[in-house]
């Protein structure tokens, strides 16, 4: 299956804007605050997830008591 | 407390590979040329991507003779030629060479070697063609000197039109897997319920099957947004997504069967059907028909994909444990879903 | 267990006559379709052109197939449940569902061949056309066959089997119209893999659809 036309023209458009973008992206050290808000939503979800256990459990051991 | 201690540890997995996935560096690799005719001697730009070109290089040499540029055109059939050029400007992601037109090519079309001090040897294929040059061999190629020792940290690899993009293999990759994973425990919990008719079963396969649309979905955003930045367009016709695209329609259509009926009773039985019915259909699709079909998508023939030769051991330093990550995480989301479903149940029944 | 099937489908066949409204009914809808896309300026080219058939045909079948299931219901259901192994039923239905959603290629195709014409350069006749139409309603009827059964047991039939069913049948439509295309270009019919595959793909969802009904079936 053939790439779309739109797709190619603007295939090598993208690459140049990459190949700039890439250099201030690491030189600026902003690759480590992505990497670094990414961190903190996983740390969000697992607190989340873990709130939620706690809470089942407890309904868990309410309906076994009953 | 080995309970909690494989959920954490997905998560601490994961956030070590999100940390090493976005602060590793990825290696140089030459991503365009622009060559200026106009003087009778050429002037070639290229561009890279990835670290530094210039790392290593000796700032008090004008010369930059510790940089080698070699044009390169032909091959095995018509005879290799190379010709040297001058290096006359380095930066960091950017290099200028000049060099005078030959005047016999063997090819109309030409690659760029760079030989680069610590960075390695970088390479561009068709970097730019020549037009109405003699076809022939020149009287004398360019000496290639001495290849330089290859001195960077741990970096990720080049790959290009993928370039720093590749860092999303430790996201989309790895949801997929994490839905496989659970859309599979789904299909045995419906075989299982079909079997014996015991409801456990059938609210395993409801819980596999919501934690499953929800990877699923995850990773058509990743997947769509990596392709924007590969292929140019969000979403291009190939079995591989049509297959994913697919997978996901009919696990919302399961949940919109599961929430139609009001009739308690036949509902397991009419999703554990349709669950079997439309997993093996989806093994089918997914498995065979993107391989059956010429694809697009990584790891498939005919496109470059992270296969043995593709993945080197800093990718896979990371990718295995995101897959294991991504596992822990998804199977964290199935037991949970699967706990609230059953107390529901309860609080129904009471 | 055949012969119940045969039976089933050839009874199937002569209540659906008997209603010729609902038959006439789901003709017009097929032909206004076709003539729609052809008032529509239908592409000439010949992928556009395949592709516009199979989705066109694909419409028509599940507005046919959708009250496949429609008359098991309340007594008839039990009847049938005391009567009629529930494998035989099934089978009857997907025999049935073929030659019925094969007619519609028929009709499908013949409207289309009739207003639309073969894009130039082509090499299909409209008898190969009836006869991919044939193979490719064999792969979709069995699909939706099995979905209508399942959905037929909800509240909200046609409109669940149309969700349920549409999503499995998109391999189809894309196997359909790559036949056909290959058909048009010139490609024998033996050498083209999309009509093996698809053959076999109807073949093991019939045998699914065969293996699964009993357990939607009882009550």
């Amino acid at each position: 299956m053939p790439i779309p036309l739109l797709a190619q023209a603007t295939l090598s458009q993208a690459t140049l804007a990459q190949a700039t973008l890439d250099g201030y992206f690491f030189g600026s050290g902003k690759a480590a605050v992505v990497a670094a808000v990414v961190m903190v939503i996983l740390v969000g979800i697992g607190w989340a997830l873990r709130g939620m256990d706690k809470r089942l459990t407890e309904l868990e051991k309410e309906q076994l008591e009953k | 407390m080995t309970g909690k201690l494989w959920k954490w540890g997905g998560i601490a997995l994961l956030m070590v590979v999100v940390w090493r996935a976005f602060t590793t560096p990825m290696q140089p690799g030459l991503v365009a040329s622009e060559v200026d005719k106009s003087l009778d001697i050429w002037e070639i730009t290229l561009t890279s991507a990835g670290y530094p070109l210039d790392f290593n290089a000796n700032p008090s040499d004008p010369q930059h003779s510790d940089f080698q540029l070699v044009l390169k055109s032909g091959d095995m059939n018509t005879g290799i030629a190379t010709y040297c050029a001058e290096v006359t400007a380095v930066e960091s992601h950017r290099i200028v060479g000049r060099f005078t037109p030959p005047d016999t090519l063997p090819a109309p079309s030409m690659d760029v070697y760079l030989m680069t001090p610590g960075a390695g040897s970088l390479m561009l294929r068709h970097a730019f063609s020549v037009q109405g040059s003699i076809q022939g061999l020149p009287a004398e190629n360019c000496a290639l000197g001495e290849e330089q020792p290859y001195l960077l940290p741990t970096t990720i690899p080049f790959q290009p039109t993928i370039l720093e993009t590749i860092r999303n293999l430790m996201f989309h990759v790895p949801m997929w897997f994490a839905m496989f994973f659970i859309m599979g425990l789904g299909f045995v919990a419906s075989i299982r319920f079909m079997l014996s008719g015991d409801i456990k079963f059938d609210q395993r396969a409801d819980a596999a099957a919501r934690t499953g649309l929800l990877f699923g979905i995850l990773g058509l955003i990743t997947g769509a947004v990596w392709a924007r930045f590969t292929w140019g367009a969000w979403w291009v016709s190939d079995p591989q997504l049509n297959g994913a695209l697919v997978t996901v329609l009919v696990y919302s259509g399961y949940r919109i069967l599961r929430a139609s009926t009001a009739d308690d009773d036949r509902v397991p039985r009419l999703a554990a059907a349709y669950n079997v019915f439309a997993f093996i259909l989806l093994v089918v699709l997914l498995m065979i028909l993107p391989k059956y079909n010429e694809s697009l998508h990584p790891g498939k023939d005919g496109s470059p994909g992270f296969n043995t030769y593709d993945l080197d051991n800093t990718l896979r330093l990371m990718f295995y444990p995101a897959v294991i990550g991504w596992g822990a995480l998804c199977y964290w989301i199935y037991k949970l879903r699967l706990r609230m479903i059953r107390v529901g149940r309860a609080l129904i029944n009471r | 267990m055949m012969t119940a099937a045969f039976h089933i489908a050839r009874l199937e066949g002569r209540l659906a006559l008997r209603k010729a409204h609902q038959l006439a009914a789901i003709g017009l809808f097929a032909i206004c379709a076709v003539y729609l896309v052809f008032q529509a300026d239908g592409f000439k080219q010949a992928d556009a052109w395949a592709a516009q058939l199979w989705v066109v045909y694909l419409f028509s079948i599940f507005s046919a197939a959708g009250r496949l299931f429609d008359r098991e219901q309340g007594p008839t259901r039990r009847y049938l449940q005391w009567a009629v192994q529930p494998r035989a039923l099934i089978g009857g239905k997907l025999l049935y569902a073929w030659a019925m959603t094969g007619a519609m290629t028929l009709l499908v195709f013949v409207a289309f061949y009739l207003f639309l014409g073969v894009p130039e350069g082509s090499h299909i006749s409209l008898g190969a056309l009836i006869g991919a139409g044939f193979w490719g309603a064999f792969a979709m009827s069995t699909t939706v066959t099995t979905v209508t059964a399942i959905a037929s047991q909800t509240q909200a039939g046609p409109a669940i089997a149309a969700v349920l069913g549409l999503p499995l049948l998109i391999p189809q439509l894309i196997l359909c119209t790559r036949m056909t295309r290959e058909l048009m270009a010139g490609v024998p019919w033996i050498a083209s893999e999309h009509f093996v595959f698809l053959g076999s793909l109807g073949l093991g969802t019939a045998v699914l659809a065969v293996l699964l009904f009993p357990y939607i079936w009882r009550s």
